[in-house]
């Protein structure tokens, strides 16, 4: 046991208990959110020219609108003029928002119209100068990331190591990308957001404790089609799982995990494809084949990975299955003890019809707002939210210390004789370093900036 | 009006089915609630969008949805509550359900009745979260061997943004 003043002075060398509190609310969305890319969209749901989503960053709420010149942008949800909020369907088609208050009207950002500006404004507003907030924009394999730093890194830059694991796992454009089907899931769980991103960005540790009834009520069921998918019930020739911490020790900390190597997860999948028929099975061939020869020259191949996060709250599940949907989940802070969690769900677009009504099927039947697995994460969060800023709970720190000496142990396998080059710091499958460099990133944003 | 095809006593028994059904969820028997469906049930829920121009709306199969159920997967829900390792069903919600509205008509192409209810479901979790939720429910009722069985249930949420995620049933 003990003491308060103990608990309290105990080493938190990771996590500040503060980081949770409403107090550190405030400059959280100012300095973490306004500086990094999120993910707003996937570019499958703009298709044609004058097509449009809302989304959100953060708090904030944003419009993800395909121009008319085809090009891709991302306004602020916000009239100019009173701050009224402009667009107020969840898609659509317009070349032109025309706010509800005074008919401000903005075409592809720039303020068009104001109703009679010669009479009223005398014709002395500038126009040039009242356009939508526009955020910078890039597009990565069919994701849409927005930023409002303009001095913020490429793209390119900020998901680092993380590319190579998206481009072969996730976005697979060799084999004709992603799409995303219309709908997206929208919940809220009563919890900082930074638990979940967290838990999707290294914590495999959970799954057992939290998940049990799932790997349990699989086991009872005769419903082979909905057997467990993807590695986690992979044991037959002891595969080997890792984690991944993408730009370790340095930029945005983006974190990978359940990645599977060997040839129990290859089984494991062709039995799940041999059940939905000839069909499934060619494609699945296929799809194998074209990642293999992309990475002929790697030893040691991963199959996939199957969670991770993208700094700082856009997470993924479902990419180490190809029968599972690929969960494309952004956690929305809405308050330091409230996340809105949007899930959508993207198919593999060359799929047959087959398998993409099983990876709908899959990625809702599980970590989605009424899978079997979401809702024990959610109540694990709901309970942990109960002190998590109370007047004494709120300075206990939290314990992010796991074999925290040994973050530079070799975690392959000796036997490997040669080794993988992957990108990023790999770690063993049970592991606290992506996390503790989640919060390594989340601390540096906190300590630097002048805004408020 | 449609429902003048339908008789009073038919339709006080669909009722009656409706509240027993309500009242196996409130109970948590959830066994006895199966066998309220046939075994080709198809149990989902949409999600609601609002769309203008030419972009569809969340009432097609082939848009993302909350849950799209068959009998197997029910039943594997139903065994995950059991194993007692259920977290989010640990203890077990107390659950309220008011069910309203119910018209019922004949279905045009064989003896089944379509059934609409409204519901309010209370759900409230170990005394600390209680969270309601809204909607509407669109069903297949068959006749087999004197019994009533839900051959389709389509629930539709007022709420598009979930107070929770979703561990109870509708």
């Amino acid at each position: 046991m003990s003491t308060l003043d103990e608990a309290i002075g105990q080493a938190h060398r990771s996590v500040n208990p503060l980081a949770f509190s409403r107090d550190w609310y405030r400059r959280e969305l100012e300095r973490v959110f306004r500086r990094s890319w999120m993910f707003v969209a996937h570019d499958s749901l703009i298709p044609s020219n004058s097509d449009y989503v809302v989304s959100y960053m953060a708090e904030d709420p944003v419009i993800v609108q395909r121009g008319r010149d085809g090009k891709i942008r991302v306004y602020l949800n916000r009239c100019r003029h009173r701050g009224n909020l402009l667009c107020v369907h969840d898609r659509g088609n317009t070349p032109a928002f025309v706010c509800s208050y005074h008919a401000w009207t903005y075409t592809d950002g720039k303020l068009t119209g104001v109703p009679s500006i010669r009479d009223f404004y005398h014709g002395e507003i500038d126009r040039s100068k009242l356009g939508l907030v526009e955020a910078k924009v890039e597009v990565y394999g069919g994701l849409i990331f927005a930023c409002w730093d303009a001095n913020a890194v490429s793209l390119n830059d900020y998901l680092g190591d993380g590319r190579w694991w998206l481009d072969h796992f996730l976005l697979r454009e060799e084999l004709g990308g992603l799409e995303v089907i219309p709908c997206q899931q929208r919940y809220i769980v009563p919890v900082n957001w930074k638990l979940p991103a967290e838990n999707f960005g290294g914590d495999y540790f959970h799954f057992a404790a939290t998940h049990g009834s799932v790997i349990d009520a699989l086991a009872q069921t005769d419903d082979k089609r909905i057997a467990a998918t993807g590695a986690t019930t992979a044991k037959a020739d002891k595969p080997h799982y890792f984690s991944v911490a993408a730009n370790y020790g340095r930029g945005a900390a983006h974190g990978f995990y359940e990645v599977s190597t060997g040839q129990a997860p290859r089984n494991q999948e062709l039995a799940l494809a041999q059940r939905l028929g000839p069909e499934a099975v060619e494609w699945f061939h296929e799809r194998e084949r074209l990642l293999n020869e992309k990475l002929k020259a790697l030893p040691q191949r991963p199959y996939s990975f199957h969670v991770a996060n993208i700094f700082p709250n856009f997470a993924l599940v479902g990419a180490g299955s190809a029968f599972y949907g690929k969960g494309l989940i952004v956690h929305h802070p809405r308050g330091p003890n409230r996340t809105e969690a949007w899930v959508w769900c993207a198919v593999e677009k060359n799929a047959p019809a087959i398998v993409k009504k099983q990876q709908r099927f899959v990625l809702m039947q599980r970590q989605a707002a009424a899978g079997l697995v979401a809702p024990d994460d959610h109540e694990n969060f709901e309970r942990i939210s109960e002190t998590i800023d109370t007047g004494v709970g709120r300075h206990v720190p939290f314990h992010y210390e796991m074999a925290i000496g040994h973050d530079d142990d070799d975690p392959l396998p000796k036997e490997w004789k040669d080794r993988p080059n992957w990108p990023g710091k790999i770690g063993p499958r049970v592991s606290e370093i992506n996390q503790r460099d989640f919060y390594r990133h989340w601390n540096t944003l906190m300590e630097t900036g002048d805004e408020e | 009006m449609r429902n003048d095809t339908i008789s009073t006593e038919l339709l006080r028994e669909v009722e009656a089915f409706l509240y027993r059904e309500a009242r196996m969820l409130e109970d948590n028997r959830f066994d006895d609630w199966l066998k309220c469906f046939t075994d080709d049930v198809r149990y989902w829920m949409p999600i609601q969008e609002s769309t203008d121009g030419s972009s569809g709306s969340g009432t097609e199969s082939d848009t993302f949805a909350l849950f799209d159920e068959d009998k197997k997967s029910l039943e594997l829900r139903v065994l995950r509550i059991k194993t007692g390792a259920a977290h989010a069903e640990v203890p077990p919600s107390t659950t309220q359900r008011l069910i309203t509205n119910v018209t019922v008509e004949p279905a045009v192409v064989d003896d089944s009745l379509r059934v609409h209810s409204n519901f309010l479901v209370y759900q409230e979790r170990r005394g600390q979260h209680g969270v309601t939720f809204f909607g509407k429910r669109d069903d297949v009722f068959k006749q087999i061997q004197g019994d009533f069985k839900i051959a389709e249930r389509r629930v539709d949420l007022a709420q598009k943004i979930l107070p929770t995620t979703i561990s109870i049933f509708f």
